[in-house]
């Protein structure tokens, strides 16, 4: 039975909806109707994995009109109105999702009970998500990009010049409380049709784009990827040690404390927003510059897409900084993406390389500020006509810096790459092909260890706390300049290691390990 | 179709009262009493709305003979008859059919429509739909297409064509008996006679009798009422008490239409909230939220009633401007005019809370606007002409769109494709479209903005600009989307916008408003009189309050409550400022003086006391952070912008002059030079939150010095010469020159911020890092606390919500003004005096400065700001004593010479201090004592040398700068002369 079901909502959702509408019911019951029946049917995994994608791989051209589909997106704009859609249509026939498409004569009778909300907002595909995270996620193998696809609104996309997706989603279902906020990723699984875009300017030839009528949606729960790490100590601690030697030989010219330094800097999370407890910002300097041009993307770039599922490399410039935008920005009452309207969790990867003499213009500065405001209050300015909303993120950034310190940004943790005389500089620039691979295994390995450590919680024991209070006063006994924040950073440091360790507490040990990490950090410095 | 002879139609008879009357007509309605309206009601004009054609037309025009005499018939019967010929419920048929069952109008609502009006017993005769005259409001009848009538129509027109009954017996209601009193007609129909009732279709509002209460209303309504409502409130707001028991007796609204007589304006603002204050009239406070289509024309109708009726009253009582010929001028005048009663006071709502449910009713929100078109010229009857035989039809307007006909309605002529449009006899209103944006204190957390269209009509055309806050009152209207704007189909979407019928500028709500003090002294521009009607002029912001069913306690009055029950604890003072950026540890006095800054002094304007446009004196408490990098200013800087009205955050590096204040672009919509406004205009009424106030550019910081005193920007660029208000309080933060504060210099030293920006600042705190081992201890528990466990608590401390300490600033600095008492004043007076005498010291030459008349000033504010926060309409003792101290303890921090440990003002006034004064006299001495001892050598002495050799003589540290400002003195004097540059400087002796 489940199985009939299953291909007959898979072959022609539209059919299925109309059999299930039933006029003689509330109408505004429906929506969740839709929303529990479909959820059911596609319940399991198999089932799920059996609805087509919708992504880069599989462009909407790909797929034929109102078909059924899944959409990974993230949510980009929440400000369209919501739409007003007659649910019940001539002779009790069911309407929404795109169904009453056929038109309707003026003036034929409707009433206005009969009308009913959608919400309205764009979406696109995850930015920043790394290919091996979207074929664990999605469970499908790599499709044939068919023809490329043109998106027309390239200023929805946080990153330009980036082949994406962006698809105007109509969410019917108001049952669940929550709504859809920018950056939140959810898989939205609907009927992919093309109607005119969303908007209350009304153009006489109104522009179409594909549009994805919502039957259920699944937000993105967090979860270990690639399943749970088998849970043996000396194992995790060889796993690490050699994550960290891999890291620093392919991508740091084989600087240990730097690779430490970038995989604490992966596993940080925002703790808490009150009282903030952020994740630091790490600055690699003495980063050599690149010695061909145009400069190519460091080899960290590359090996921080194979190990992290979001990571996103903003390559700064003056023309970049003066003329893209980083924060989102709503023109003409369309909110346009910035660069940093990325998801959660995701890792950003700034070099200053590219970064010439020149002119900051007005833009260029609002741009390297709403940058810093991120890193250092994980808070991102959307600009709005007369007003300004801050949107919480969840960013982890790395700068690599060709000076002593970075020049732009002021980060949490500056750490200056001590390259082994082996290397040379273009060795920190190789092209991917020459990064030695681990093991697949070994690989997914790394990856499970590094979403494992990311998900994990710590704590911190009473004789651990006791022993840390007191190190502070006496430390601030001796050296005045020792500030509340330098305690603080060091906390975060040691809380960051006992999650690479994959420890559930930082004790004392871990807090003397702490301690040398940065000491060794900052002795480097001076 | 009708096709009358042109000249037997003046064109605009639809208009009603608008050009109808021509003189004749006027005075020979004034000489019977006649209600002015009726001609109006006359049927069969030639104009066939294009949403009216069809059959029934057919059965409009046999009426279409002689206007005139059915006028007359009309003057002579109290029911003439007439066909109703309205725009709105489209339909002139009478259904003699149509059963006394309802039909549903618009199923959503009719349950709830039920218990609003009794239920009516409806006349087996015919119930035509009846709507008042047509009274051509663009809120409104508007571009708005489809009505609920419109699914009606095609089914009526059905029953019509089988149905003989001619549209004519529908008995006219838009004139009340009772609308000429002194009228030998037949008084007051009550509803048991079946001829006078007239419901709007699908209800249950009688609209006859729906007119009769308003006018009760308008005749009846005291202020005592509302006074007696707002009392029965299950929480009373604050209510009016008259100074007279007369002053509750006046009949207000009649009060109002003289007034509108008097100054020619047509419009009446109506709180809906006094309908449910006056006992007889609950029910229509009802009607009108939910027929507002209906009930609004009506009550223009009797709007325009009354206005007659009272001058006509006025004119035999001789009232001045009454008398005689005048008042036969003023009496045409008014029938020549428009009425509109424009509603406000219902609760307003969040926009997303606008649902289907709502269309066609009458709702309120409010928001931000962030674009307005120009001004569109909206045709409302096209005026069409046969080429063939110059037969000229009016069509007017429906949905948007005009019908044009494709031949001449004339049998004769018939043509087809002749008729053209005349534009210069088309009638056109002004439209304009706002876009009208949440504001950001109703967004819900995580959200982006929602924006909706408002579409506002003729007086409110223009009222309302970019950037202003506004709650509006309107229809709610939803609108098929067409497909093609050629094709007539439509898709099954629908756009929803707003048609206003009443604009109120400054909305007010959770987040503060912005101070009234602020805005021109003779209020903004918007038309209408008439206000809340508790008697009291000052109307704003009572209407918003509770317009709930009168039994239903409202969040708003709850909070009120809540507020001034808060207001009354003991520690008050310390509960809010520990909610001022609770995660902020410590700090206390800095978050005191951040509080008294959003409560605010009041602004004093000398205008009051004679010569308008005297000087005014800020209200608004400037504060400065000075401190070591890492000590949250930034924090609190943030945690202020988000509770302050109006407030703004912006950083001193990244804004330059034209991001600060303002500046001129071209709109990308009408190509036009516009104005846009920067951080401190925009913060005008406001707090403006500058960070990194230290890297600031130097023109940015000037413009500063003028906002800071004068509170104003001036503006000229582009050809547009203007000065901007910019009355807003500075919170700003800086850090010292070399990022750690050196504590052994003078702030001076220590800021890179002139002195003369530095005493516009009432409080100056300094924020210092200082290492003590039992602070130490705390802090890093509290630290440790918080970083190391997964979930951190704030620790279960008694604070306010944000919210809520933002309502509570919000209400004092909207309803509490206080004003100094006797006492109070003497203690300011003898405050102020111990201040200056502290720098009294009798063992030195020199007087130092300690207060200035500007720290009395800043005591004055900072005064009343503690008065205001208690909810106290006076400033006490207890306000100017915690204002001295705080002062006293700013100006400790702040104004100490490190040298001597003494304060001095004269630091921050001038730049030095009185000791300084003195070190620099010594070094003077000095440097002319050393140039005078090597005289020998003529290539005098070496910069660094002189400084060397100056330090080994003192017994303090010798500073380079404020040596250099010796020798820049010296040099000034033309005592000595510095050549060289930079190390190679040498410092001369001029020769006499």
């Amino acid at each position: 039975m489940v199985s009939s079901l299953l291909v007959e909502a898979l072959i022609d959702p539209t059919r299925v909806l109309r059999a299930i509408y039933d006029p003689s019911k509330e109408i505004d019951i429906f929506p969740s109707t839709v929303s529990s029946y479909f959820s059911k049917v596609f319940e399991s995994v198999d089932a799920f994995q059996e609805i087509p994608l919708l992504d880069v791989d599989h462009p909407p051209e790909s797929h034929s009109p109102r078909a059924l589909v899944r959409f990974r997106a993230m949510v980009q704009d929440t400000s369209p109105s919501p739409e007003m859609y007659l649910s019940k249509l001539e002779g009790n026939k069911c309407g929404g999702w795109g169904i009453a498409n056929e038109t309707v004569q003026e003036g034929v009778d409707y009433s206005y009970a009969d009308l009913q909300e959608c919400t309205v907002v764009w979406a696109v595909n995850v930015p920043g998500e790394n290919r091996w995270s979207i074929e664990e996620i999605a469970g499908t193998t790599k499709g044939i990009p068919e023809k490329s696809h043109q998106p027309s609104q390239q200023h929805k996309f946080p990153l330009p010049d980036v082949p994406h997706i962006g698809v105007q989603v109509k969410i019917y279902d108001h049952s669940t409380p929550d709504s859809f906020k920018s950056t939140d990723i959810v898989t939205f699984v609907g009927i992919l049709s093309s109607e005119p875009i969303h908007s209350e300017l009304d153009y006489s030839t109104p522009l179409e784009v594909p549009t994805l009528h919502v039957l259920f949606s699944k937000p993105e729960e967090p979860s270990i990827q690639g399943g749970v790490i088998e849970a043996d100590s000396s194992n995790i601690a060889v796993l690490r040690e050699d994550l960290i030697s891999w890291i620093a030989d392919e991508s740091l010219g084989g600087d240990r404390d730097a690779a430490e330094w970038v995989l604490l800097a992966s596993i940080a999370k925002v703790q808490s927003r009150n009282p903030p407890i952020l994740p630091p910002s790490l600055a690699l300097t003495c980063f050599p510059s690149p010695s061909s041009s145009p400069p190519p993307p460091p080899a960290l770039s590359r090996v921080m897409s194979l190990l992290l599922p979001l990571s996103v490399t903003l390559p700064l410039s003056l023309p970049l900084l003066n003329t893209s935008t980083f924060a989102p920005e709503s023109k003409n009452e369309d909110l346009h993406a910035g660069y940093l309207q990325l998801p959660a969790g995701c890792i950003v990867l700034v070099t200053e390389s590219g970064v010439a003499e020149g002119k900051l213009i007005e833009k260029g500065i609002m741009n390297l500020k709403a940058l810093q405001d991120v890193m250092s209050s994980q808070s991102l300015p959307y600009i709005f006509p007369f007003s300004q909303f801050s949107f919480p993120t969840d960013l982890g950034f790395v700068i690599l810096a060709e000076g002593k310190k970075s020049a732009f940004f002021q980060t949490s943790i500056t750490h200056r790459l001590q390259r082994s005389k082996s290397k040379s500089e273009d060795d920190l620039y190789k092209p991917p092909g020459k990064i030695a691979l681990p093991p697949a295994q070994t690989l997914a390995q790394f990856r499970k260890f590094l979403s494992a450590a990311k998900m994990a919680k710590v704590q911190v024991g009473d004789a651990a706390s006791e022993y840390i209070q007191n190190d502070f006063v006496r430390e601030r006994q001796d050296d005045k300049s020792v500030s509340a924040d330098d305690l603080i950073l060091r906390m975060t440091v040691a809380r960051l290691l006992a999650l690479s360790l994959h420890e559930q507490e930082v004790s004392v040990d871990i807090w003397e390990r702490a301690k040398e990490l940065d000491r060794r950090r900052k002795a480097q410095l001076s | 179709m009708s096709s009358p002879p042109p000249i037997d139609f003046p064109s605009d008879e639809l208009d009603g009262d608008v050009d109808m009357e021509n003189g004749e007509q006027e005075q020979e309605q004034s000489m019977m009493n006649a209600p002015p309206a009726q001609p109006l009601f006359l049927a069969g004009t030639p104009i066939t709305p294009a949403s009216r054609r069809g059959q029934s037309t057919a059965q409009n025009t046999p009426l279409g003979s002689s206007a005139v005499a059915r006028r007359a018939l009309g003057m002579a019967m109290a029911t003439p008859k007439r066909t109703p010929l309205f725009a709105r419920d489209s339909s002139p048929l009478a259904y003699p059919s149509s059963s006394p069952a309802k039909t549903p109008r618009r199923k959503g609502n009719n349950s709830d429509q039920a218990p609003d009006s009794e239920p009516l017993d409806f006349p087996s005769s015919p119930a035509a739909v009846v709507t008042p005259p047509r009274n051509r409001r663009g809120d409104i009848h508007s571009s708005l297409a489809l009505t609920p009538s419109a699914s009606r129509r095609v089914r009526r027109a059905n029953d019509a064509d089988t149905d003989a009954g001619p549209p004519s017996d529908g008995t006219h209601i838009s004139l009340p008996p009772s609308s000429a009193p002194n009228l030998s007609a037949p008084a007051a129909p009550s509803s048991d006679e079946p001829d006078e009732i007239r419901a709007i279709w699908g209800t249950t509002v009688n609209l006859a009798e729906t007119m009769k209460l308003f006018r009760d209303f308008l005749k009846g309504f005291k202020p005592k009422y509302r006074v007696a409502h707002d009392r029965s409130l299950p929480l009373p707001k604050r209510t009016r008490t008259f100074a007279s028991p007369e002053e509750g007796e006046v009949i207000l609204y009649e009060g109002y239409m003289r007034r509108m007589r008097q100054t020619g304006d047509t419009n009446l603002n109506l709180d809906m909230e006094n309908l449910l204050a006056y006992p007889p009239c609950k029910k229509l406070h009802g009607q009108l939220g939910k027929y507002p289509q209906e009930v609004v024309p009506a009550m223009d109708q009797v709007l325009k009633d009354m206005m007659l009726e009272i001058a006509d009253a006025d004119q035999r009582e001789g009232r001045e401007g009454m008398i005689g010929v005048q008042g036969d001028e003023e009496i045409a005048d008014i029938m020549g005019r428009v009425y509109k009663v424009r509603p406000f006071g219902l609760p307003a709502v969040n926009m997303r809370e606008l649902n289907p449910t709502d269309t066609d009713k009458l709702v309120s929100i409010k928001g931000l606007v962030i674009r307005a078109t120009p001004v569109i010229p909206d045709m409302k009857v096209a005026f069409f002409r046969c080429l063939t035989c110059s037969h000229t039809v009016q069509v007017e307007i429906d949905r948007g769109k005009i019908e044009e006909p494709a031949r001449c309605p004339r049998d004769v002529c018939a043509s087809v494709g002749t008729m053209s449009l005349v534009h210069n006899r088309c009638d056109f209103a002004d439209r304009q479209v706002i876009r009208l944006q949440e504001t950001p204190d109703a967004v819900p957390d995580g959200q982006t903005p929602h924006t909706v269209s408002l579409s506002v009509y003729d007086e409110l055309v223009d009222v309302a600009k970019p950037g202003d806050r506004l709650v509006v009152t309107g229809i709610f209207r939803s609108v098929p989307v067409r497909v093609n704007p050629r094709q007539r189909t439509i898709k099954s979407l629908f756009k929803t916008f707003l048609d206003v019928v009443h604009v109120r500028l400054g909305a007010g709500g959770n987040s503060l408003g912005f101070d009234k003090s602020t805005r021109p002294p003779g209020g903004d521009k918007l038309p209408g009189i008439g206000g809340v009607g508790d008697g009291a002029d000052d109307d704003e912001e009572e209407g918003v309050a509770g317009a709930g069913a009168g039994v239903r306690k409202t969040r708003k009055a709850e909070m009120e409550a809540k507020l001034m029950e808060l207001s009354r604890r003991p520690d008050l003072y310390e509960l809010l400022s520990r909610s001022l950026a609770p995660s902020i540890w410590g700090m206390d006095d800095v978050k005191k003086g951040i509080l008294l800054q959003l409560f605010g002094g009041t602004n004093k304007s000398v205008a009051r006391g004679g010569g308008g446009g005297g000087p005014r004196y800020r209200g608004d408490i400037n504060v400065l952070l000075v401190g070591d990098p890492g000590t949250s200013k930034s924090q609190i800087l943030q945690y202020v912008h988000k509770i302050a009205p109006r407030g703004v955050y912006t950083s001193g590096k990244g804004s330059s002059a034209v991001g600060l204040t303002a500046y001129v672009t071209r709109d990308p919509d009408s190509k036009q030079l516009v104005l846009e406004s920067g951080a401190l205009v925009l913060s005008d009424g406001g707090v403006c939150c500058i960070d990194e106030f230290d890297k600031m550019s130097d023109a940015t910081r000037s413009v500063l010095h003028e906002v800071m005193e004068q509170q104003t920007v001036s503006i000229a660029k582009a050809g547009i010469i203007t000065t901007l208000n910019a009355r807003t309080s500075i919170l700003a933060a800086a850090n010292p020159v070399g990022s750690k504060y050196d504590v052994e210099m003078p702030i001076t030293r220590n800021i890179d911020l002139p002195p003369t920006l530095i005493s516009r600042f009432d409080l100056l705190y300094l924020v210092l890092d200082q290492v003590d081992e039992a602070l130490d201890r705390r802090l890093a528990q509290h630290l440790v606390g918080l970083y190391l466990e997964d979930a951190p608590a704030t620790g279960g401390q008694d604070i306010l919500p944000l919210d809520e300490l933002s309502a509570y600033i919000d209400y004092a600095r909207a309803r509490i003004h206080p004003i100094i008492t006797e006492e109070a004043g003497s203690e300011l007076v003898s405050s102020y005096v111990d201040l200056r005498n502290m720098g009294d010291d009798p063992r030195a030459s020199e007087k130092r400065i300690t207060a200035t008349t500007r720290q009395l000033e800043s005591m004055i504010r900072l005064s009343e700001a503690h008065a205001r926060m208690r909810f106290s309409a006076f400033v006490e003792l207890q306000d100017v004593k915690e204002a001295c101290r705080l002062m006293r303890e700013a100006i400790r921090t702040s104004a100490m010479d490190p040298r001597t440990g003494k304060i001095d003002m004269g630091m921050l006034n001038t730049g030095t201090g009185q000791g300084q004064r003195k070190m620099r006299d010594d070094m003077r001495r000095e440097v002319l004592g050393m140039l005078d001892g090597s005289s020998g050598s003529s290539r005098g002495v070496k910069w660094a040398d002189a400084v060397k050799q100056l330090g080994s003589q003192s017994s303090v540290k010798v500073d380079p700068a404020e040596f250099a400002e010796v020798i820049k003195a010296l040099e000034n004097e033309g005592l000595v002369k510095v050549v060289g540059e930079r190390e190679r400087r040498m410092i001369r002796k001029m020769e006499a």
